[in-house]
């Protein structure tokens, strides 16, 4: 059995509670328990807030086109982000937080990767063409 | 996004409700660092209304940490729900913040 969840958004940040709340209902509707639906969102929040922020040039923003696929297949929550923004690989590309630094040496910034690198169960990068494809999952 | 706040003698408390995310967040940072930038000291930002974090709100967070720490002052933070507290100790924040479990531990901590 697999279930399947497709969302197209513009590159707006006020695009992404749509998706967020999208993917609740997705997660409830599926009996997928409330601590993946949390770490499945926040994944999604952080990737799609990073591809908005930064793939596309700041003097030619669009609008354009973000695709999310969600799947539950055999217990595995599967997020797929394809965008046509530059190539970038967040995933090599942000180097991990300072997690032991003191407050006055800490960085602002650089958690939303480390979310996606903690909290999923693996993650993946690909350039195909002109399209970033970032998959990631949750095992239930 | 809707935030109370409340003095509780010298202690500002403020209590964000809902999400604090990148459509959020820049509300939360003008009220958080306006107030601190109005001289505040002391100031407990309560967690109980609030049902999702994102690194945008830790963001905001960090700010108000390193301004209140120019100025000796104190920020603590209570009543954080599970998942969100599962978010503050992946990024360590729970080695830069007081966290109390409830607001009148959270108002004597950051009084003393």
């Amino acid at each position: 059995m697999t279930a399947e969840l497709s969302i197209t958004l513009r590159n707006d940040l006020s695009e992404i509670p749509r998706v967020t709340e999208a993917v609740e209902g997705f997660g409830e509707a599926h009996a997928v328990g409330e601590k993946v639906i949390f770490a499945m969102t926040l994944a999604l929040d952080e990737v799609l807030t990073n591809v908005i922020t930064y793939a596309f040039p700041k003097d030619d923003p669009g609008p354009r086109a973000i695709h999310v696929d969600v799947s539950l297949t055999n217990g595995v929550v599967r997020a797929m982000v394809r965008d046509d923004g530059r190539a970038f690989d967040p995933l090599t590309e942000v180097p991990p937080p300072d997690l032991d630094a003191s407050i006055d040496d800490r960085a602002i910034g650089g958690l939303g990767v480390h979310f996606l690198r903690t909290l999923m169960d693996g993650c993946s990068y690909s350039r195909r063409g002109d399209r970033n494809e970032l998959e990631f999952f949750k095992n239930l | 996004m809707d935030i109370l706040q409340q003095e509780e003698g010298d202690v500002l408390v403020l209590s964000p409700g809902g999400r604090l995310d990148g459509t959020t967040a820049p509300e939360f940072e003008t009220v958080l660092l306006g107030r601190i930038g109005e001289g505040r000291t002391r100031a407990v930002i309560d967690f109980g209304r609030l049902d999702y974090i994102s690194s945008a709100g830790l963001r905001v967070l960090l700010m108000a940490a390193k301004r209140m720490r120019q100025t000796d002052g104190r920020l603590v933070l209570c009543a954080v729900k599970a998942h969100i507290l599962e978010v503050f100790e992946i990024s360590g924040f729970l080695s830069i913040f007081t966290v109390e479990t409830n607001r009148d531990a959270a108002v004597a901590a950051a009084a003393a």
